[in-house]
């Protein structure tokens, strides 16, 4: 009883931080729509910023948490507000994902720049010295109490100000309708900037609370959000009251797992897990949601692209491969030697999110599989295994894509969080399991793996240029394939499904079939690249696949462009060559580098289009302009001999590789009559741009006049005009 | 399509559903018959795209069945009625803007290739429709790019793609102009007298007179009249539903 | 003075043009009814006006002044109050919660429930309960209260009736009838129309986003079965 008792009480107290991170949650989600995956981080940042002002200068423990709690984090929640989140309205739940992690890593790694990783900064309980309060058959810490207490009085104090408070009552009313209430004179940003500090505050209220447990760590810190997350979907991510009995319900699983579990070493993980896996079990029961039409008309534009500038692309990749393979050190091919399975992964992406406007945070989770899958059947470099590796991941991204493929965009985002997580903290960590001794399953054993390089006809390709060649070759291949798939049948049925799910159902499309279809091709594709990651780092970890990663991935090929190829290709090369060769040319970058993925996304997230996009615009001249283009291959090739026969360094080389096509695109602006008429003549590719970019994106030409008329309606005027 | 079994007959009977404490509709009853062209009309907010959403699956009615051809379809969701032959349009456009107009009409066509055991080549299909629909020369244009008019007509050739028996139209004319309301209206009568179901439900009154055989009006969830075109216009009750209790 | 003058409006939704070159004149303390069938465009058009929806081109003038780009809250304060299609109220909300949400324009809370509980009783007795499980009837009441609580100089009111049994639009118009008497500027955008014929002092109708016909309600009366129904 006493047992049972004390592991009640650290339920309890685990349920009251979670209650108290997810009502802030809940209230900036439903005043303003967006859904911050950035909550816990912000929390973890007050963590941090308590430690410093309490133990490193030394203020009083009431000063410090004035400080944090009601100016410091308020005053954050604003910023947030104002500088990031009110541009987001009207925009796609993507682009709102996208914006969130992107402030989560950036959260992060701001985190890591001031307070550097890896040094012990010790934070005790409130009132850790005082004796545990007795209560008879057990006993209670000052803090446990301390916050239970301050749960409750969270719990009072939002349904006082939610009920009595005038602002608090608009908030409720901007929940119901928000334009109405400008109708009512109440200011909505005024609303929506309380909300945000209110939500705020409470995140910093629940960092600065959990943190004596799991230890003042800036990642994992941030990700415990995941178990508030859970107990907001309790409420469908809308009643606070349901919201705390989710939280109870989570708090007391984790804490009765952690009394009653058995201590081996598989269980542990599933404690640290069970949140996660209770997230899934909810968003199994969820019930479904009516089918809707299309809720924001997005603005993005993914041409159709042309079967010579798929091949075009697939070459160019694969030429650049080989020229690294030959001309870098052994080093540092290893490093830039990532970008191709890990832009297989990215390209993972494309027909998920870019086509069938899916979302999915575990990509690297699935390329994890495919590693494993990889290391244990192609044992001795049995080529088959990839096939295994593909085959086994999209098994898996079918399953996990099931519970929440009925739902929208956010609880399948939330959903595979969820499942990398449970892979994070628990699965991949599990040492060899036998079932029944009839067989072992072995992931990474406890630690680490080893992988063979791929045989082939008794070739062992296990040098690193030669791998990145191969790596190189299957991007370019799987680029093709998502190029085919957008070209054809099913490419067109996704951006169908993207676009309205309602009109699809009643054309007689089985949705969920679909979604499964593309869930466990894109989970296929990122076990293959896995699998190929995995041969070149020939020993890989559950820290080479995990949720962070994930979500950086994605939130840099939607900046790419994440409904092209070049997207991927993009994420891959800023990711892993760019931030590489970033610390190299620049080695004491290497304390920031860390912000830039996330911030790239806080700022470059919301264009629907992504980067890629502006690039491949700004070549379209020189590709037009074939004399100039062959001028420049010839130009490319020549320098490439001259660092194969050593003449030049690699550094000129790569200043020659980037130069080249600055002047190249320069001369072909120079000669620009001939393309603008080259463009013109191309009708085809003139109707693709949508009407409000004609004469920016290409050529302003009569047709284009024409069809502007006719959008507008000026024939139909002029004649209503006569009558 | 020739023999009388495949023609549907769409009947609709005492369907009711609730929205929290308001009834969006109220024990409506409405048969479409193969061939004809039944009208569906009634003030703002009389329930007219609540009675489409119940009819295609995308809403659960409170209480009352849904059938076609004598086969209760209440309990199947919008991809299974779908496929028994039933498609609509949708008022607030639901169109795939990231496609062309063929490209449209093709996912359409595609879908029912998918379960169908047709013969026929989709591509073929799709280029006949856009004939059909008179689009041949925005075939190519992204649908985002069309004026309103013409996006009506690209969901018609979407409808048309799955072979329909049973076609529900939601406001099908509104942002056409003249010229083209008056070559749908001969598009209509062709589709109904091929033998399909057609459901209008349509605000410009000259076209719903025109080319419907029955007139269904809907009035705070209640059907408060059937009858020919000349029977509704003359009818006391319309008469006050659309104009007030007292009108002269 | 005019209330309310719309110069030359013309409007459009996404891509479709909902609106076409619209002159109307609320004259001070006059009540114009602005009838005609479904998606005429009269909605829209009390949109533009309250400033929640930007128009193509045109002007809207309240009280003599430009107000073009006027933000909505600004317009409420500045005494112009809509009262929107399909109850303008928060379910969610009690009936205290949503008068009190009024007290944003400046006015106290206790002008606001004497002003709504004079003209509609019933709200009194209905204080503490969720609007949303008011009926339709009471659920326009309370919309009416709250725009009517700050004292507005102009009212618009879009589809008072929709979804009401006759008998209680009837008593509704009676409310705006005595409300129009205090000298309230009053457009109203009706369906039903009638009922409102017997109030307004002008009328327009509104076919396709074009004002087809304009004059005294008994003048118009006639043409109207024409724009609904054809005949």
């Amino acid at each position: 009883m006493d047992k049972f008792l004390t592991f009640t009480i650290v339920g309890l107290t685990l349920a009251a931080i979670y209650a108290i991170i997810a009502s802030g949650l809940v209230l900036t989600y439903t005043t303003t729509g967006i859904f911050n995956f950035a909550h816990g981080a912000a929390g973890m940042l007050a963590a941090f910023t308590y430690w410093q002002f309490r133990f490193v200068w030394g203020w009083p423990t009431p000063l410090a948490l004035v400080v944090v709690l009601l100016v410091l984090g308020p005053l954050f929640g604003v910023l947030l507000e104002t500088v990031i989140m009110r541009g987001l309205e009207g925009t796609t739940d993507t682009v709102k994902l996208v914006v969130s992690i992107s402030l989560l890593l950036f959260m992060i790694a701001l985190a890591q720049l001031i307070w550097a990783p890896g040094i012990s900064r010790p934070l005790p309980g409130f009132l850790a010295g005082n004796k545990p309060i007795n209560l008879g058959a057990t006993t209670i810490t000052w803090h446990q109490a301390i916050t239970i207490g301050v749960a409750i009085a969270v719990a009072i104090g939002l349904r006082l100000v939610l009920t009595r408070a005038r602002i608090g009552i608009a908030m409720r009313a901007a929940v119901d309708d928000r334009s109405l209430t400008t109708l009512n004179g109440a200011k909505p940003n005024l609303v929506s900037m309380l909300a945000w500090a209110m939500g705020t505050s409470l995140a910093a209220l629940g960092g600065i609370l959990i943190a004596p447990g799991p230890g003042l760590e800036a990642a994992s810190l941030s990700l415990l959000i995941v178990s508030a997350y859970a107990a907001a979907v309790f409420g469908r991510l809308r009643s606070l009251p349901l919201t705390f009995l989710g939280a109870i319900v989570i708090g007391l699983v984790e804490g009765y797992l952690a009394g009653y579990l058995p201590q081996n070493q598989y269980l542990t993980g599933m404690r640290i897990a069970s949140p996660a896996i209770i997230l899934f079990i909810v968003l199994l029961v969820l019930p479904n949601p009516r089918l809707r039409g299309r809720m924001t008309r997005s603005r993005e534009y993914f041409p159709t692209p042309t079967l010579a500038g798929a091949i075009g692309f697939a070459i160019t990749v694969v030429i650049g491969a080989v020229m690294l393979a030959t001309t870098l050190s052994d080093p540092d091919l290893i490093t830039y030697g990532r970008v191709f399975p890990i832009g297989i992964v990215a390209l993972s992406l494309v027909p998920l999110v870019g086509f069938a406007g899916q979302i999915s945070l575990c990509q690297l989770s699935f390329a994890g599989i495919g590693a494993i899958v990889m290391a244990h059947l192609g044992a001795g470099g049995d080529p088959i295994a990839l096939v295994w590796a593909v085959l086994i991941a999209a098994a898996v991204g079918a399953v996990v894509a099931l519970p929440a493929l009925r739902l929208s965009g956010i609880y399948l985002a939330l959903g595979t969080a969820a499942f990398a997580v449970i892979l994070d903290r628990w699965l991949f960590n599990l040492p060899v399991l036998s079932v029944f001794g009839l067989f072992d399953i072995n992931l990474f054993a406890n630690g680490s793996v080893s992988v063979d390089a791929i045989e082939l006809f008794g070739r062992s390709f296990d040098d690193p240029g030669t791998q990145m060649i191969i790596s190189a070759v299957t991007f370019a291949l799987v680029a093709l394939l998502v190029i085919w798939i957008r070209r054809g049948r099913l490419g067109r049925r996704l951006l169908a499904m993207k676009d309205s799910e309602a009109a699809c159902a009643t054309l007689g499309l089985n949705l969920i079939w679909t979604k499964l279809s593309v869930f466990a091709l894109s989970a296929g594709i990122a076990g293959l690249g896995g699998a190929l990651y995995a041969t070149q780092l020939t020993s890989i970890q559950p820290g080479n696949f995990e949720l962070v990663q994930s979500l950086q991935l994605f939130a840099i090929t939607v900046v790419g462009g994440i409904g092209a190829v070049g997207g991927a290709l993009f994420a891959a090369l800023s990711l892993y060559a760019f931030l590489p060769l970033l610390v190299t040319l620049w080695p004491s970058s290497v304390r920031w580098v860390g912000l830039l993925p996330g911030g790239a996304g806080i700022g470059l997230g919301r264009n629907p289009n992504g980067a890629v996009h502006d690039v491949r615009e700004g070549f379209l001249p020189l590709l037009a302009a074939r004399a100039v283009l062959a001028a420049m291959c010839v130009a490319v090739a020549g320098a490439y001999v001259l660092r194969l026969t050593n003449v030049i360094d690699n550094w000129a080389f790569v200043v020659l590789l980037i130069l080249f096509p600055v002047i190249a695109t320069i001369a072909a602006g120079l000669s620009k009559p001939r393309a603008v008429e080259a463009a013109a003549g191309n009708d085809e590719e003139i109707r693709d741009v949508p009407l409000e970019w004609r004469g920016i994106d290409r050529p302003w030409t009569k047709a284009d006049l024409e069809q502007l008329d006719r959008y507008l309606g000026l024939k139909e005027m002029e004649l209503h005009d006569v009558r | 399509m020739t023999s009388a079994d495949d023609k549907a007959s769409l009947s609709v009977q005492g369907v009711t559903v609730r929205f929290g404490g308001n009834i969006a509709l109220d024990d409506v009853t409405l048969a479409a018959n193969p061939g004809c062209v039944t009208g569906l009309i009634g003030p703002n907010g009389a329930g007219k795209t609540t009675l489409f959403n119940v009819i295609t699956g995308l809403l659960a009615p409170n209480a009352g069945i849904v059938t076609m051809n004598d086969r209760d379809m209440t309990k199947l969701g919008p991809t299974r009625r779908a496929r028994l032959g039933l498609a609509r349009t949708f008022q607030r456009l639901e169109l795939f803007s990231l496609l062309s107009v063929r490209e449209n009409i093709r996912v359409a066509a595609d879908i029912r290739k998918g379960w169908s055991r047709d013969k026929d080549n989709p591509a073929e299909a799709v280029e006949k429709i856009i004939d059909r629909i008179g689009l041949r020369d925005v075939a190519d244009a992204r649908v985002d790019s069309l004026p309103t008019g013409q996006c009506r007509l690209v969901e018609l050739g979407r409808c048309l793609a799955t072979k329909p028996q049973v076609l529900l139209l939601d406001e099908p004319a509104s942002g056409q102009d003249e010229t083209e309301t008056a070559q749908f209206a001969v598009l209509l009568r062709e589709l109904a007298a091929e033998g399909m179901a057609v459901v209008l439900v349509e605000h410009d009154v000259r076209l719903v007179m025109d080319v419907c055989h029955t007139v269904n009006v809907l009035d705070f969830g209640r059907i408060i009249a059937v009858g020919t075109p000349e029977q509704i216009q003359q009818d006391p009750a319309v008469l006050a539903a659309y104009l007030g209790s007292t009108a002269p | 003075m005019n209330s309310l003058e719309l110069r030359g409006i013309s409007a459009a939704y996404d891509r479709i043009d909902v609106l076409f070159d619209i002159d109307l004149v609320v004259p001070e303390g006059n009540v114009v009814a602005l009838l005609g069938p479904n998606g005429a465009g009269k909605s829209t058009l009390l949109r533009v006006a309250a400033g929640l929806h930007g128009p193509a081109s045109g002007d809207v003038l309240v009280a003599g002044r430009r107000v073009n780009g006027v933000p909505p809250e600004e317009l409420a304060r500045r005494g112009m109050c809509l009262i929107p299609e399909g109850r303008g109220i928060f379910p969610n909300l009690t009936v205290r919660e949503n008068l009190r949400m009024m007290t944003f324009t400046g006015t106290k809370l206790s002008d606001v429930e004497e002003r709504s509980f004079i003209r509609f009783p019933r709200l009194k007795e209905r204080i503490g309960q969720t609007a949303g499980t008011l009926s339709g009837g009471e659920q326009q009441m309370l919309a009416m209260a709250r725009g009517l609580a700050t004292d507005p100089a102009l009212l618009l009111l879009d589809e008072l009736s929709m979804g009401l049994a006759p008998i209680i639009v009837e008593e509704l118009y009676e409310i705006v009838a005595q409300v129009a008497r205090e000298g309230v500027s009053i457009l109203v955008v009706e369906q039903f129309a009638s009922t409102v014929l017997g109030v307004a002092d002008y009328a327009a109708i509104l076919v396709q986003g074009r004002i087809v016909r304009a004059g005294q309600p008994h003048e118009l009366a006639e043409d109207l079965s024409k724009a609904y129904l054809g005949a």
